[in-house]
């Protein structure tokens, strides 16, 4: 009580009303002729600009933001931001002079928001120091560096096959339930249990909100909310939600990658952000063209995406990676939405929905999926494990398809096929464990040296298993060595052939028996 | 296509000349008829009022809570030719009770309000 004083009461009142008188100013001001579908029209505020966000008042006085998208000389046409209830025609609209900014920093790392930085995970509000800017140029030519740091998925298939570096686009594609969220997933798992240091940052577009839940929860599980922040929005959203989403992640992603650091941002999924736009682009009237999408949906993706990089020694060497997910129909990659991001991306990991139910998982197309900058970023150790893995797989496929038709077959094209089968079972990995670099490199050294040859498919997984338990506990600086990424040196890979051997004898196999 | 703005200030430039003939208003008319915009009038008046604000004529209107002595009203138009630089106004007052006290001033591009009313609804939104 004692810290009451009513004379500095009084005082702190009148200067309120001082300040009030201060406050009235000429501001431009419209009217709302039309609102309809969360889009309204207003007529007035000339100075309006590109995605400058509007106040309208709503009949009991609140006001409720719309962001401008059409600027025609006659009306303006917005994009609520949120629910439409309350506004109608004659409301009066004005200008806020601001363009659309959402709360960016550590702070929010380890929360769950929407796509306007507000709190969604009931923890409280997120007080952050900086704001940034939704949309924002991406960084230029001399800005950026080649990618030369790998970002390690944890994923054998993916690592070795088509590796990822920081500051890349590697788009994910596939038909729905074909494991597309669970690659991401796996990923974001990896830095935590690499502790690579990298923010995740999730973007759920127009995903099930159940989904959301369960995709938190299991990364609170393993310990990765720590170092992630989940943008979401479900399909009772507006659409003007889902269309800002994706660029509100990138904002707070880009304050890490700004600020020396290393994000990875996942977009899930552009298909759904497209189909936002393309009702938002529909109801503003705009032209519609292939597949009723309008005339700017490449530029859509285009400047979100470019916004991604690995920035300069100058600049902090900071990098955004993004891994953004399409959604196939029918495996139909040749589709409009599917093709623009193909073309704008680094590369892409083509999920098949066939070896999904083959049991072939993660289900990796190797003809179709390509890294087209990855490679310089892969560590010695892997790159001399996953030289020729690429080709050999997909001799396997093409001659296991051959040999479907014909049962006498030479020794050579047997062994082709034995080997690919061999490398096709430890590819294969379950959801939620991702390896590090030694263990993948150990996996893969007992594979394509001929250890696990005499092995059955069933038994690769355990033998495998058992292969990396082995060299991390009896050959520790091997294990060391491989982790940090070192090429293995020939009397080390022969070590570890040696333990593989000892190993796939133990299951008892005098020859090649394969399922 | 032509615009409404367009029209707008096609017809303020000839309002401000001095042609306001019947000629130019029939012009209009088909216009607005043609294009199936005939509901958009007062529309088009305000932005014609938009338009001469840049010939230095602006349409103003006044609002008070109480009627302004002759006095008063001329210190608010002094007032608002130094905030806009008009060089003529025509000037409409009218009195709403709802404003409690101040003035609200509508150009045909901005407003101002300086009402009781409306600082009360800050302060409210301010406590809320």
């Amino acid at each position: 009580m004692s810290d009451l004083n009513v004379k500095a009461l009084s005082r702190e009142i009148d200067d309120a009303i001082n300040g009030l008188k201060d406050g009235a100013k000429m501001e431009q001001s419209g009217v709302v002729t039309k609102v309809s579908d969360g889009i309204v029209w207003i007529y007035g505020l000339r100075d309006c600009g590109f995605s400058d966000v509007i106040a309208i008042e709503t009949k009991d006085g609140a006001k409720v933001e719309a962001f401008a998208l059409n600027l025609y000389e006659d009306e303006i046409g917005a994009v609520i931001l949120g629910s439409e209830v309350g506004v109608n025609a004659g409301a009066k609209a004005t200008l806020t002079g601001n363009t659309l900014e959402v709360p960016v920093g550590p702070e929010l790392v380890g929360r769950v928001v929407s796509p306007l930085g507000l709190p969604l995970d009931g923890l409280g509000p997120i007080k952050t120091k900086q704001m940034g800017l939704i949309e924002r140029p991406a960084p230029g030519v001399m800005e950026r560096k080649s990618v030369n740091e790998p970002l390690a998925t944890g994923i054998i298939a993916i690592d070795t096959m088509v590796p990822i570096g920081r500051g890349q686009r590697e788009l994910l594609i596939g038909d729905r339930q074909t494991g597309k969220t669970a690659i991401a997933v796996d990923t974001m798992i990896n830095q935590a249990r690499q502790k690579t240091g990298v923010i995740n940052v999730y973007v759920a577009i127009g995903q099930k909100s159940a989904k959301v839940a369960a995709l938190v929860e299991r990364l609170k599980t393993e310990g990765v909310m720590d170092q992630t922040i989940v943008v979401a929005t479900s399909p009772s959203d507006a659409a003007s939600m889902l269309y800002l989403a994706p660029y509100t992640g990138t904002a707070m992603a880009e304050y890490f990658r700004d600020n020396k650091q290393h994000a990875l941002i996942i977009y899930d999924d552009l298909s759904k952000h497209a189909v936002a736009y393309r009702q938002m682009s529909l109801l503003l009237r705009r032209p519609p063209g292939r597949e009723a999408y309008p005339g700017d949906v490449f530029y859509l993706h285009s400047r979100l995406l470019e916004r991604s990089a690995k920035l300069s020694d100058d600049l902090g060497g900071g990098s955004l990676t993004a891994l953004p997910i399409i959604e196939t129909q029918a495996g139909d990659i040749s589709a409009y939405i599917p093709t623009n991001v193909i073309s704008i991306t680094d590369g892409q990991i083509f999920l098949e929905t066939n070896l999904f139910y083959q049991g072939i998982r993660p289900a990796i197309s190797v003809g179709l999926s390509v890294s087209r900058v990855g490679g310089a970023a892969q560590t010695k150790a892997t790159k001399s494990v996953a030289g020729t893995l690429r080709l050999e797989l997909a001799q396997f496929r093409e001659l296991a398809s051959f040999a479907q038709f014909s049962s006498d077959l030479d020794e050579d094209t047997k062994n082709r096929i034995d080997r690919g089968r061999l490398l096709t079972e430890v590819l294969k990995q379950k959801q939620f464990q991702p390896l590090s670099v030694a263990e993948q490199v150990i996996a893969m050294i007992a594979a394509t040296k001929g250890a696990l040859d005499r092995l059955t498919n069933k038994d690769v997984e355990s033998a495998v298993t058992r292969v990396i338990a082995e060299v991390k506990k009896s050959e520790k600086t091997i294990y060391a060595s491989l982790d940090k990424g070192t090429k293995p040196e020939d009397a080390d890979v022969e070590k570890v052939v040696k333990i593989a051997e000892k190993i796939a004898k133990s299951f008892g196999h005098d020859k090649a028996k394969k399922n | 296509m032509t615009s409404r703005t367009q029209v707008a200030d096609y017809l303020a430039d000839k309002i401000f000349a001095g042609t306001n003939s019947k000629k130019v208003m029939a012009e209009v008319a088909s216009w607005l008829q043609a294009h199936n915009k005939t509901r958009q009038v007062n529309y088009l008046v305000n932005d014609v009022a938009r338009a001469l604000t840049k010939h230095g004529y602006y349409c103003v209107s006044i609002t008070s809570a109480r009627e302004l002595s002759q006095v008063t009203k001329k210190q608010v138009e002094t007032s608002i030719k130094d905030m806009t630089g008009a060089t003529t106004l025509e000037c409409t007052y009218r009195v709403d009770r709802k404003l409690i006290g101040g003035i609200i001033i509508k150009t045909p591009e901005a407003a101002l309000d300086a009402s009781i009313q409306s600082r009360l609804a800050k302060i409210i939104e301010g406590v809320k």
